[in-house]
């Protein structure tokens, strides 16, 4: 194949079809699908949420969606869907104990169909964030999910005693959020970005019912752990946190993976290694979903690959209670709003009622 | 009431015009009614490439320029991997979605210059240094310093046939003293045989200057950041990162600086170069 074989220009067709997405038409009659979830106590006003990292703590997306509502009234969708809350839960970036200042430079490679990150983490701790964005994510009235990340135990269970005190603080000095914030917590035990801890809590099952257990003593709020795919068998891990308390399980999290540049003779990530996202891990993360969903009993939050509402119902079907799109987001900032109405058009024209009719209702052959 | 102006926005533009300049440097010029009349000297825009299931991360490309009334935009890019020969490869009838304006551009210094650094028109004067590819993100900027500042503008390339800016600010060069473009090559065939570093210590040696601005590869940067602070001299410089959002969300590109990390895409990519961290 020619090196200018694979650069082609798009068709009209995928012109057309690209256009009419971003000009979907904003009076579209409402259906009557009922798009409404609860998982292990979360209510979600439908089944999509965004993958942790890949949204920061919302301020920026929801800055943008209203600036382009307010621009050009007829793009989107977003005259329709103005706020953050349009989303059925806001995930955020992991929040740490201290300040993590993350790993060197580059810490993004493009590879076929997907993203290799080794971000790191970066976060100003749970100190700044408390002060700094949770109050503001209080006022945004949709469940929150915070996705806690560190070293040790000690420091996962003291980021959540921090938040549960913030929490407190927060609900009693306004005049009630409609939503309890946070409404979960998101365990990431499955960062290949980090030395200690993060990825090293959730290969090893016995250490994730640990953590799950001790984080599970010092919170009545649910309880999702983040695993990882990169693991032998998963379902023993999911079991094991399941045993240990968690309410629900988000899976999965990046693909550890390397990118090299042949004509340097040097890894493209400054780390030397990341975790892969994207629609190159769609399948795997779709396998390992179905494999879940059999193993346990408590909901789970598919993500790995998600662009469009058919994505969504594949993992719906795979077994999944709600969805998560990640990096699609950096593509199109408005890739979860497409998601949430490709989910909702897929259901009107298959006549699904009830979105969560679709979890787990995979044929076989 | 104040007008509202958005900060950014994403916009399907269309392809007007798609122009190779030189061996792998090439002109975008896109029609875009609502971004280009946002963008600042400095700063860019996030490009969305067609087909992006495949090639899924947005490219960052500096403006180089807003024409026809504020309604079109220049944008030059060095085509260096499959993302920018996918958007080499691209023809009108096509649009592309942009994302911009994105990140702070140049802050321009202020209009009062110091008496003793007043060139001979009796205004400021200003030293611009642009390494290859870097140069589109100054070129703008030049144009707008000569309402009340003299410039030099130092620009470097590998070889003559990529010197593509020269052309484009020949009508300023040298019209009441307000404007001096100094080319050099790293091989000589065209104006100064060196590197633009040794063109802009000659300048600072010559002439009083009250800032500078300078865009290129790192270690070009560097180099004049200790320059700079050797003179005392106010310096700012246009950072390349990778980055995937473009909106401060993934920190994909964080820069270590003196108040800890900042990202290019929002902070950036025109910093103090004495925020940032040179070692």
């Amino acid at each position: 194949m020619s090196p200018q074989a694979d650069v082609r220009a798009p068709s009209h067709a995928e012109i057309a079809e690209c256009t009419e997405a971003v000009c979907h038409d904003r009076q579209r009659a409402p259906s009557h699908v009922e798009m409404a979830v609860e998982i292990a106590g979360i209510k979600m006003a439908n089944p999509v949420t965004v993958a942790s990292g890949t949204f920061a703590s919302g301020r920026e997306m929801a800055k943008l969606w209203q600036e382009c509502a307010r621009a050009q009234p007829n793009l989107v969708s977003i005259s329709r869907f103005p706020a953050l809350n349009c989303l059925g839960a806001l995930t955020t970036k992991a929040i740490t104990l201290k300040p993590w200042a993350g790993n060197p430079a580059p810490r993004l490679a493009e590879t076929a169909s997907g993203l290799l990150n080794s971000i790191g983490l970066e976060n100003p701790g749970v100190e700044v964030f408390c002060e700094r964005d949770l109050p503001w994510l209080a006022r945004q009235n949709l469940p929150l999910i915070v996705n806690v990340g560190g070293h040790s135990l000690e420091e996962y269970a003291q980021v959540i005693e921090h938040l549960e005190r913030a929490s407190a603080d927060i609900m009693d000095g306004q005049e009630g959020p409609d939503v309890a914030v946070p409404a979960a917590y998101e365990l990431n035990i499955s960062c290949p970005n980090v030395d200690a801890g993060g990825m090293a809590f959730g290969v090893d099952a016995l250490l994730a019912a640990e953590l799950t257990r001790r984080c599970r003593r010092l919170t009545r709020r649910p309880l999702i752990v983040k695993l990882s795919p990169n693991v032998t068998d998963i379902t023993t891990i999911a079991q094991a946190v399941q045993e240990a308390g968690a309410d629900a399980l988000s899976l999965v999290n990046t693909l550890t993976g390397m990118a090299i540049d042949a004509i340097r003779r040097r890894p493209l990530l400054g780390r030397g290694f990341g975790g892969l996202s994207g629609s190159a891990i769609k399948p795997v993360a779709l396998y390992l979903v179905h494999q879940c969903y059999r193993a346990v009993d408590i909901p789970i939050i598919g993500m790995g690959g998600i662009a469009t509402g058919i994505d969504a119902v594949e993992f719906l079907l795979a077994g999944a209670c709600a969805v998560a799109v990640g990096s699609a987001s950096f593509s199109d900032p408005l890739a979860s709003v497409r998601v949430i109405q490709g989910l909702e058009d897929y259901c009107v024209q298959h006549g699904i009622a009830a979105v969560r009719e679709l979890t787990g209702s995979l044929q076989s052959h | 009431m104040k007008a509202y102006r958005p900060a950014k926005l994403l916009e399907d533009c269309e392809l007007l015009e798609n122009r190779t300049l030189a061996p792998r440097l090439n002109l975008l010029r896109l029609r875009s009614h609502m971004i280009a009349p946002l963008v600042q000297p400095g700063q860019f825009v996030h490009v969305r490439i067609p087909l992006a299931g495949e090639l899924p991360l947005r490219r960052p490309f500096s403006v180089y320029d807003v024409g026809t009334g504020g309604t079109e935009l220049f944008l030059v890019y060095q085509v260096v991997g499959t993302g920018t020969q996918h958007i080499q490869a691209l023809k009108p009838p096509i649009t592309l979605n942009l994302l911009g304006p994105c990140g702070r551009g140049w802050q321009l210094p202020p209009a009062v210059a110091s008496e003793h650094s007043k060139g001979a028109t009796g205004r400021g004067r200003v030293l611009l240094v642009g390494g290859g590819i870097g140069t589109a993100a100054l070129s703008m900027l030049a144009r707008q310093l000569l309402a009340g500042f003299t410039v030099d503008f130092v620009i470097g390339t590998a070889r003559a046939e990529l010197m593509i800016y020269k052309a484009d600010l020949a009508p300023w060069n040298g019209v009441d003293g307000a404007l001096t473009l100094h080319i050099c090559t790293d091989d000589g065939s065209l104006g100064r045989l060196g590197l633009t570093t040794d063109l802009a210590a000659e300048l600072l040696r010559e002439n009083p200057y009250v800032w500078m601005a300078s865009c290129g590869p790192r270690p070009m940067l560097a180099a004049l950041a200790k320059l700079a602070r050797t003179y005392g001299l106010k310096h700012q410089v246009s950072m390349e990162e990778r980055m995937a959002c473009g909106l401060g969300t993934c920190l994909g590109c964080s820069l270590p600086t003196r108040d800890g990390q900042r990202q290019v895409c929002v902070d950036g990519p025109v910093f103090d170069a004495e925020e940032l961290l040179w070692t």
